[in-house]
């Protein structure tokens, strides 16, 4: 996003945010069990985090989804790719507790397996992007002038292309539209956003007296970037990260959909409701369309429901 | 403040209202159909469009010399522009009289004279075209279809409504009609004489293609969205009983919502516009629809590249021909719409060889050969799937099922049209699926033949190239059923390519349509001056 | 300001040209090329070599592009691969449909989210907001693929209220029979936006809310409603407005699925067929138009922002 530079924001707790900076970014809901009363900057806002009832509700959402995720292979009756020849978009049965697809294959056993893919797609593809944005981010706001410039024109220009067009472009030139492929492009083209975050808030927090009291006193720079600047950068990066994780799991399903997402017969959610485009299967076989929809709304509304609550804990004006 | 919502309202609507589609004409009370294909036509051609949904446009506005229709396995020729015609005892001279009423939509005459432009516009070497192989029978040209500068070739206006054409060499009289008499359009010299050769794929005309000799005439294209048609009532065969024919864009998935509420007519039939199988069963129970379906000439196979010595071992490639279930993929895939044979001549063909039986599913068999041709098991094969066709991409599900079970294990890979033939080329591949049809005709040496221009599998067969050559060259329809009788059996042995299915054509045709003619190539708009419709639109 | 416009039209140059230069690239190492992929049994050899010719496709990549852009510069984007005509008319006919679609979608988007955001905003964690914030969030859930085919199944054949697809009945039709056509796929494209937007203008308002301004407001003992129209609201939409020209891109994409579900003749199913055939020329001339698109769209949102905004100054 092209905005004016912020004006200059007081971090929001300032005594805080050099206090809180040691803290693990990772677990702030952790934080505040330990230390309830604590008034540092991430206990602040893991109480703030709690009070977002629905970002709680996302929370729970996300690790059951994310359990079965990882019990796949425990929990599911069939194998994910196992042929039923006699059992062909057969309904929820004994054997075949949410039916079967219209390959004879077991609808429950690939919806456990397909979370591992597109869960693995979001999370992958997002931390691909964060670490590239911000190492881009950071050089710009950091160094200004010249490199500013070269770095935002370059972000102009990924940023110029739609998207999803682009995205159908970089899988195409790999041939291979494979798991790992997609993850990639997702990851390689994502980084504007991040980018442009980082750098925004490098060049707020440049001038603010805390940093050019580090710099006085003889920080490197490596030293001031990693202590000083980037742990205040990282809230708004963390919001985007979540929010960007939602985007890439819908992403998959769209790729799917235009027959370039992750490779049959691995199931993903966004294949499998692909495979079930058709009016007669929507009106007669809910069972081949309800569960990966399901799937996808619970994942895509957990995630977006804990971004929500990351944003109101850490960042309430932060605009994504 | 309210007043100024109001007035960005009215900003907002003033901005909508422009860009809206707005036509002034309403619809006319007339017999109107609606006919239904999934992608849109690339451009009106006839010499020069990429795809059968680009013809199925140009059929309703463009003619053939003659007309043809398969009838109890026969291909079967009837007068078109050419009223009637000879063939001379040798089977090298075709003499072909047109028909005086032919006429273009602007009034002037079909004239032998616009036959031969066509042809000697298609054999240009600076002329983009894609139909150089269906005159590369005339004498003079090379075997591409192509003329050296100032040299004669075997076509002549003997007058205005007679042309002579000369073969290079005696040929099957069937297989002549079907290439050039039935696959060649005849283009309008009046209109584009002007136009350079090289500039003629470019020209406005092939976009709104206003002069044509057919049935119906071009209205106009919204592009993507629908062609229109007005009958042509000067037509040489009859005035069309519907009076404007509609060719819609639809996508598969809308198809059936669309028969269902009635906006639909006829859907265009085999491979361009078909109700996806899942909704088959629904259409069948739609009163106002009658749901045809019968064998059709295209099928679905999976190649083997001979590059890989692995798969040269017939044994292996047999062991896959028995360890892939195809019956299930026709009873289920396809829900019994298809049927199963091991050769590339399709069973509704004249030519098709009865006594070839297709494999049957046998797992012990398939892993008894693969352990007699020494298969490594820890051998992984890259099988390769365009996407776009989805039962094509769910049959890959099955074979990769169906190959572990007996000890060859495979990766999908699925990529667009334009990827898997790039891949092919480079025979960056093990297996692939790709499907295929063709002419009646039994020629099928492009595909098969050592070097042929669609052998995508660097197959090299000397005894199949043989019969080949023999089958393209004998003129005596006789002698060439023997040799593609000799060829599907060797075909069936060796598979050179593994035929996975025949589907079956599927049409839905509206209750209140007369005379669709359900034809091989789908319902394909033979004869379509002759549709009638009840009703009012 | 005219400074500021003039060196940002000036750097739009170099992007342009970068832009340009990436796709080239891009779609030239795009496996599978334009006529290798035609597969005809009508088609013999000579054609297939007459064809790569007449498409200077025997040509190498940089000669091909230097001539792309002599002619560009020339106002020439070339002739479409597959169907000969030429690429500026094609790309003109597509924009037209693609326009009224996403403007559609982000007037709705807008007419949708304001209101809910802005209650969301005043009554933050009350049943209200959550509502909200669910309903946001259920309109990015479902993939639009998804939602267009629930949508044709209830509007078009359960209960009939609208067309299946298409931009207008065949032959016919006037305004009302265009706004028809336009409902189900603006909505289904608009859904996606709208849930982004809520998050947005809600976020904005508490910012506003929290400001010294209002509290004077509301201290001054104004009501509240007037508190929130005459003093809150307007300033929280100002950024929430600009936004507009930031969304086009992503509207352009979600557009490709929205098309394609719909039959909607826009630049996303050109798109998309374009990549299908190897359209090269016909690719350069979609993301050149979409770059501008998007350029148009930062510099329109900057320049919005500094009218509404007086304390942001461009120099």
């Amino acid at each position: 996003m092209r905005r004016p530079p912020r004006r200059a924001r007081q971090p929001r707790d300032g005594a805080g945010a050099a206090k809180g900076r040691g803290v693990s970014t990772v677990a702030p809901a952790v934080a505040v069990v330990r230390a309830p009363r604590s008034t540092s900057f991430w206990a602040i806002a893991g109480r703030r985090f709690l009070r977002h009832r629905l970002a709680v509700a996302g929370l729970v959402a996300l690790a059951v989804v994310g359990g079965l995720a990882v019990f796949a292979p425990l929990l599911a009756p069939h194998g994910p790719t196992t042929i039923d020849p006699a059992q062909f978009q057969a309904p929820p049965s004994g054997t075949h507790p949410l039916g079967t697809d219209s390959v004879g294959r077991d609808v429950l056993s690939r919806l456990l397996y397909a979370g591992r893919v597109s869960l693995t797609v979001g999370l992958l593809a997002v931390a691909i992007y964060v670490v590239l944005g911000t190492v881009i981010g950071a050089l710009a706001g950091y160094h200004g002038g010249a490199v500013d410039t070269v770095l935002s024109r370059l972000t102009d220009v990924v940023l110029s292309f739609p998207p999803l067009i682009i995205i159908l472009f970089a899988v195409s030139i790999f041939g291979r539209p494979s798991l790992a492929n997609i993850i990639i492009v997702l990851g390689a083209l994502g980084w504007p956003v991040v980018g442009r975050l980082v750098r925004g808030q490098f060049l707020a927090l440049r001038g603010l007296e805390f940093v050019q009291a580090a710099r006085a006193t003889g920080g490197s720079d490596a030293r001031v970037v990693a202590h000083h600047l980037l742990p205040n950068a990282m809230a708004p990066v963390l919001v985007a990260a979540t929010f960007g994780t939602a985007n890439a799991i819908l992403t998959e399903a769209s790729l799917s959909f235009l027959g370039l997402g992750v490779q049959p017969p691995t199931p993903s959610w966004g294949n499998m409701l692909t495979d079930a485009q058709s009016l007669t299967v929507l009106e007669r076989m809910p069972w081949l369309w309800v569960p990966p929809g399901i799937m996808i709304l619970i994942a895509v509304l957990a995630i977006n429901f804990v971004g929500d609550g990351l944003r109101d804990a850490l960042d309430p004006s932060l605009r994504l | 403040m309210r007043v100024r919502w109001a007035l960005v309202l009215l900003v907002v609507a003033s901005l909508v209202v422009p860009l809206s589609p707005v036509r002034a004409a309403g619809p006319d009370s007339s017999f109107v159909v609606v006919a239904g294909m999934w992608s849109p036509p690339n451009n009106f051609n006839p010499i020069n469009t990429d795809s059968s949904y680009g013809f199925f446009g140009i059929r309703f506005m463009f003619d053939t010399l003659v007309a043809a229709r398969l009838e109890n396995n026969k291909l079967v020729f009837s007068p078109d522009l050419a009223q009637r015609w000879t063939v001379s005892p040798d089977r090298q001279t075709f003499t072909f009289t047109l028909n005086p009423k032919a006429m273009w939509h602007d009034g002037k005459t079909v004239t032998a004279d616009d036959v031969v432009y066509t042809v000697m516009t298609i054999s240009d070497p600076k002329t983009e075209t894609n139909r150089g192989a269906d005159v590369a029978q005339i004498a003079g040209l090379d075997v591409h279809g192509k003329r050296a500068p100032g040299a004669a070739i075997g076509i002549r206006a003997v007058n205005d409504r007679t042309v002579e054409v000369k073969t290079r060499v005696p040929v099957d009289p069937q297989m002549f009609l079907e290439l050039f008499g039935y696959n060649v359009y005849i283009l309008p010299k009046h209109v584009l004489a002007d136009t350079p050769p090289d500039q003629l794929s470019k020209s406005q005309f092939f976009q709104h293609p206003t002069v044509g000799d057919g049935p119906y005439k071009f209205a106009q294209y919204r592009t993507d969205e629908y062609i229109e048609l007005a009958a042509n009532d000067a037509y040489h065969l009859g005035a069309p009983k519907v009076r404007r024919v509609f060719i819609r864009i639809i996508p598969p998935a809308s198809m059936v919502a669309q028969l269902q509420r009635g906006d639909l007519d006829v859907t265009a039939g085999f491979g361009i516009g078909e109700v996806p199988i899942e909704d088959w069963g629904t259409v069948k129970t739609m009163s106002n629809v009658h749901a045809a379906s019968f064998p059709a000439p295209g099928y679905q196979y999976m190649l083997f590249n001979f590059q890989k010595s692995y798969l040269q071992d017939k044994r292996a490639r047999q062991a896959m021909a028995e360890g892939i279930n195809r019956q299930l993929m026709v009873s289920q895939l396809l829900r019994g719409e298809g049927m199963i044979a091991d050769g590339p001549i399709p069973p509704a063909n004249p030519y098709f060889n009865k006594a070839v039986k297709p494999w049957p599913y046998d797992v012990a068999k398939a892993k008894a050969l693969l352990q007699e041709a020494g298969w490594d098991a820890n051998r992984t094969l890259l099988l390769r799937v365009p996407v776009g066709n989805t039962i094509r991409e769910r049959s890959a599900d099955i074979i990769k099922e169906n190959l572990a079970a007996v000890g060859v294990k495979t990766d999908i890979q699925k990529s667009d049209f334009p990827t898997l033939i790039a891949a092919a080329k480079k025979g960056d591949y093990d297996l692939m699926l790709i499907g295929w049809a063709g002419p009646t005709d039994p020629d099928v040496s492009s595909q098969y033949r050592t070097g042929g221009q669609y052998n995508f599998s660097f197959l090299s067969m000397p005894d199949l190239d043989k019969l080949l050559d023999a089958g393209a060259a004998a003129s005596d329809p006789a002698k060439r059923k023997e040799i593609y009788d000799q060829f599907q059996a060797m075909f069936a042995d060796q598979l050179p390519v593994l035929v996975l299915y025949y589907p079956n054509a599927r049409t839905a045709i509206s209750g209140r349509m007369q005379n669709v003619l359900t034809d091989p190539d789908g319902v394909y708009n033979f004869y379509s001056f002759r549709w009638g419709a009840s009703g009012v639109r | 300001m005219a400074r500021y416009l003039v060196r940002r039209l000036l750097i739009t140059v170099p992007v342009l040209l970068g832009v340009t230069a990436m796709s080239y690239l891009i779609i030239s190492l795009t496996p599978g090329d334009p006529v290798q992929a035609l597969i005809d049994p009508s088609m013999s050899a000579a054609d297939v070599q007459i064809k790569r010719h007449a498409l200077g496709l025997d040509q190498p990549i940089y000669v091909r592009y230097v001539k792309w852009l002599g002619e560009m510069a020339h106002g020439n984007l070339g002739y479409s691969f597959s169907s000969g005509a030429p690429v500026a008319g094609r790309i003109t006919e597509r924009i037209e449909p693609t326009l009224t679609l996403t403007f559609s979608a982000l007037v709705l988007s807008y007419l949708v989210a304001v209101p809910a955001g802005v209650l969301a905003a005043t009554r933050r964690y009350t049943w209200i907001d959550y509502g909200a914030t669910l309903l946001a969030f259920l309109g990015i859930s479902l993939p639009t693929f998804f939602l267009g085919l629930i949508g044709i199944y209830v509007f078009a054949l359960r209960l009939r209220w609208l067309p299946t697809g298409g931009t207008t009945t065949l032959g016919g039709g006037g305004f009302l029979d265009g706004v028809s056509h336009l409902i189900l796929p603006a909505a289904v494209l608009a859904a996606a936006g709208a849930g982004a937007l809520t998050r947005y203008v809600r976020s904005s308002m508490l910012e506003v809310l929290g400001q010294e301004f209002v509290r004077t407001a509301r201290a001054k003992g104004l009501g509240e409603g007037v508190v929130l129209r005459r003093h809150a609201l307007r300033n929280a939409l100002l950024p929430v407005v600009t936004l507009a020209g930031l969304q086009v891109p992503a509207l352009l994409a979600g557009a490709v699925i929205t098309e394609q579900i719909f039959e909607w003749p826009g630049m996303g199913r050109l798109t998309i067929e374009a990549i299908n055939q190897r359209d090269y020329p016909v690719l350069m001339g979609i993301t050149l138009a979409a770059a501008v698109l998007v350029i148009v769209g930062n510099l329109l949102a900057d320049v919005t922002y500094s009218l509404v905004d007086p304390r942001i100054r461009y120099d």
